[in-house]
């Protein structure tokens, strides 16, 4: 879209509310059924989400399954056969990817369908939708006892050049390096992609019996957002799913307690032949999805650095010129914040400086009522607006499964709206700065 | 209540409500029900490619420097006591703008305060402010999004690919500009641009959402048809005569990236047109392209199959009135080897001729996609704009692939993809250092 006035990399608001209107019923096979009635759409969501532990065995193996199960089913083993299935299907489109969500790690599959409505009527695509679903998770080209070897071994590769193509964006790669410096005794700093050390040990054989495991034993949910209602999605998903011998075992908490941040903050800096220093802060907010302050939470954030009216923007952009963006985001789950901005190598010292000082000033209760009011509206603003995205509204419901609470988004507008200046600045003092990382330029000082 | 034309589609379920408005300001909106987001973007025929202009009759070409319609984009948010954000923030509603090559977008996004923030919207873009402080303190902000795109290996591959492949049309340049053309910007070359470019009859607004369109004509002119907004400037756009050949068949740049990332392509000398041809060519090659090598193809199969490309492998097309490409992007080991497979890949499918089964499974891929897409209103709002600005109608658009015919592609694919044209841009892992051209 050619270039916007401005970009806030990590939304204020990030995905959080449960959607009022999903409708929950646990089916006989160990699943649990999401359904939304939505018939504005021209597209139905259909969506499987697997979960397990955040570890580098699970990271790597789920990862490496996604990218090997979207390469073929036991009906149409060959890929461009496959494919050309889903062109058939107007386009139907297929994912199968891992995500995370504090320290749980989920595997994704989703398939997206054309209305019938807007075809021949009847419900033929919603059908096939299902199936593909189904054939994509449980019923995936095989070879003899293990998964298709070509396939493996070429996506072996093509995961480890995933992995460190990481480097090559580098507001990623400097927000990845600053978690994993953060968290680096806990399970977060895994990547959601696994670790290239441990590729090389997995055969066809061996990734054949982690996914009849994880199909198996990992806690499932389906999600169909769409023009489909509840007893017929439930027919459709048992008559999909039913035949499977699951037997889900429980996750550990998503969310350990971290290492209480030191006194004086952590400071890394690396060095790279780049044009823009790219700094990433990392905080620790004691506070998380799970907890009762989590509206205060996001709207400490929406003040500091969510928005374009936050304190971030006004005073590092705006007043300061330092930086095209300058924003705040949090991680739900395990109740992290982050703070990065685009700036000279030399503003390393100022930006830091006033980034720090506008957290303080929220701490102090420094904060003026249209900051309050402004970013209320952009709270709300945002919530309801999800109702728009499937795909925002499962990822809702996900963060509520994964935290083991949920709250709809009626009630979460309520209480966001009920939010306080003191609720903010006692939320805002229980933030830490953790560690500070820095990319910049091979040449300039080295005492950054 | 207003009177406003009405385009519609059937397969689409869609229709668009137009109008004019006394000022000369087209006014289009697509009412989606249930919606709960409302989006509006006034937009102008005025993009980074218009650097070099004439009034007819009055005055002497004029030159401006690169990157100054996006500079104004920037600057248009300034006013006397602060930034017009302030306004759309304290209505709840979310604000932002867009430059691109022969475009520039003001919007907004809301659920409530909907007409507050749509008076506000028309009024701060017909109502400039720029000062010399103020022109000064932004250069230190682009700057920096300069130096953004600078690291973005993506973008890089992309640019040295247009740098290659055009001579002397300004798409070849930086939307954004240089360090040194953006320093060079003041309050008056701004002023001069807005004249020129932001005369109501060279604009459009566009609203989609749960909105009444006839209220939408009617409250702009309640905004707008007051105001004097002066005769029309009789614009002339002055772009460089374009040789037929490319300016490098292959360029370079080091950067540190963990494999090389190509992009490479063909440019099309078959321009000078827009409307409803220009429209036919670009869904055709869509189909055509995705026949070539989108994810079901021989070609991109082989190509997986064997190495050369990953799941970053893309292809993408870009037809304006007086410009036009096709190109394919993504990361490989051997860019050169890919290139060559790829060149092969066409002249054999060329040669083959089209496969009518193919054909049609791809025009319903192809409007799956489209129908897909309308479920977005950041979809529908840019490529509304982006239409009709080249005199296309997007509402028309599964009508258009529904009529396309096997034979109208394989047209389109014996004329584009000529060896000689063929130009190549690679970014390296290394540090910095630059050739080609």
């Amino acid at each position: 879209m050619g270039h916007t006035r401005y970009a806030i990399s990590r939304s204020a608001w990030g995905g959080v509310a449960l959607e009022e209107v999903f409708q929950v019923e646990r089916l006989p096979m160990g699943a649990n059924l999401h359904t939304m009635r939505a018939t504005k759409f021209k597209t139905n969501l259909l969506a499987a989400v697997l979960q397990s532990d955040l570890s580098v065995d699970e990271a790597t193996h789920n990862a490496l399954l996604g990218q090997v199960l979207r390469r073929g089913t036991r009906r149409w083993p060959e890929t461009a056969d496959f494919m050309r299935n889903l062109d058939d299907l107007y386009g139907t489109s297929v994912s199968a990817d891992v995500a995370k969500k504090g320290e749980r790690h989920l595997l994704v599959f989703a398939v997206g369908v054309v209305n019938d409505a807007y075809l021949d009527g009847g419900d033929a695509m919603l059908r096939r939708g299902f199936s593909i679903l189904r054939e994509l998770i449980c019923e995936p080209a095989m070879e003899g006892s293990g998964l298709r070897a070509d396939y493996v071994a070429q996506e072996k590769t093509n995961l480890r050049r995933r992995i460190e193509s990481i480097l090559d964006d580098k507001q990623a790669y400097a927000f990845r390096r600053c978690n994993e410096e953060m968290c680096r005794t806990e399970p977060y700093a895994v990547s959601k992609l696994g670790r290239v050390e441990d590729i090389d040990a997995i055969t066809p054989d061996s990734l054949a019996q982690w996914h009849a495991r994880a199909v198996r034993e990992y806690p499932m949910d389906i999600f169909v957002v769409g023009d489909v209602d509840h007893t017929r999605a439930a027919g459709l998903a048992l008559e999909a799913f039913g035949g499977s011998a699951r037997r889900p075992r429980p996750v550990g908490t998503a969310s350990t307690r971290g290492p209480a941040p030191s006194s004086k903050p952590r400071r890394i800096v690396e060095r790279m032949p780049v044009s823009q220093g790219h700094l990433v802060m990392g905080y620790r907010t004691g506070t998380t999805f799970a907890t009762s302050d989590f509206p205060a939470l996001l709207f400490t954030n929406g003040v500091f650095g969510g928005y374009t009216h936050s304190k971030l923007f006004q005073n590092v952009r705006e007043r300061a010129s330092l930086a095209y963006f300058a924003s705040s985001g949090i991680e739900q789950t395990k109740g992290l914040m982050w703070v990065n901005a685009g700036i000279d190598f030399d503003a390393f010292d100022t930006a830091v400086g006033i980034i720090e000082e506008q957290l303080d000033a929220v701490r102090g209760g420094a904060i003026t009522e249209s900051e309050m009011e402004n970013t209320r509206r952009g709270l709300i603003r945002d919530i309801e607006m999800m109702r728009d995205q499937p795909s925002s509204l499962m990822d809702l419901a996900l963060t509520g499964i994964v935290n083991g609470c949920s709250i709809t988004a009626e009630q979460l507008k309520q209480r966001v709206s009920q939010v306080s200046l003191e609720d903010v600045v006692r939320v805002a003092r229980g933030i830490q700065l953790d560690t500070v990382y820095f990319l910049r330029n091979e040449e300039g000082a080295r005492h950054a | 209540m207003r009177e406003m034309e009405l385009d519609r589609s059937e397969l689409l379920r869609e229709e668009v409500a137009r109008t004019r408005l006394n000022c000369g300001l087209e006014v289009a909106a697509l009412h989606k029900r249930g919606y709960a987001k409302k989006y509006a973007v006034l937009a102008t025929r005025y993009g980074s490619a218009d650097t070099r202009f004439r009034i007819r009759g009055t005055a002497d070409p004029v030159s401006t420097p690169e990157g100054i319609a996006h500079f104004l984009e920037h600057k248009l948010f300034e006013e006397e006591n602060g930034s017009i954000d302030d306004i759309f923030a304290d209505l709840g509603a979310y604000s932002n703008a867009f430059t691109n090559h022969t475009m520039t977008g003001y919007l907004f996004s809301c659920v409530d305060n909907f007409w507050p923030a749509f008076d506000t919207l028309l009024d701060f873009v017909m109502r400039p402010h720029f000062s010399d402080e103020n022109v000064e303190k932004e250069k230190g902000i682009i700057e920096q999004e300069i130096r953004m795109n600078e690291d973005s290996p993506d973008w890089q591959a992309v640019n040295g690919f247009l740098k290659a492949l055009y001579q002397r049309h300004p798409v070849r340049e930086e939307i954004a500009g240089t360090i040194d053309s953006v320093r060079s910007i003041t309050k008056e070359t701004l002023y001069e641009c807005y004249r020129t470019f932001y005369h109501p009859s060279n604009m459009t607004l566009f609203v989609v959402g749960d909105v009444s369109p006839a209220q939408v004509g009617d409250r702009a002119s309640a905004c707008l048809d007051g105001r004097e907004f002066g005769t029309a400037p009789n614009l002339e756009r002055l772009r460089p005569e374009e040789p037929r050949e490319i300016g490098a068949h292959r360029a370079e740049k080091g950067m540190a990236v963990s494999e090389p990332i190509v992009c490479f392509g063909y440019k099309d000398n078959r321009v000078g047109y827009d409307g409803p041809p220009l429209m036919r060519k670009m869904i055709g090659m869509e189909i055509l392209m995705h026949m070539l090598a989108g994810r079901s193809s021989a070609l991109y199969n082989a190509l997986y199959a064997d190495g050369l490309i990953d799941s970053s492998f893309d292809w993408d097309c870009d037809y304006e009135r007086d410009y036009g490409f096709a190109m394919f992007e993504g990361r490989s080991e051997n860019p050169d080897r890919l290139v060559e497979r790829v060149a092969e890949g066409i002249s054999a499918f060329v040669a083959g001729g089209i496969d009518p089964d193919q054909f049609e499974r791809t025009r319903r891929r192809v409007i799956g996609s489209m129908l897909r897409s309308f479920d977005s209103l950041e979809f529908i709002a840019y490529n509304f704009l982006t239409y009709h600005f080249r005199d296309m109608r997007l509402i028309e658009c599964v009508e258009v692939a529904k009529s396309i015919t096997a034979e109208e592609t394989a047209g389109m694919a014996g004329e584009l993809f000529d060896p000689e044209l063929l130009a190549v841009s690679v970014v390296l892992p290394g540090s910095g250092l630059e050739q080609g051209e």
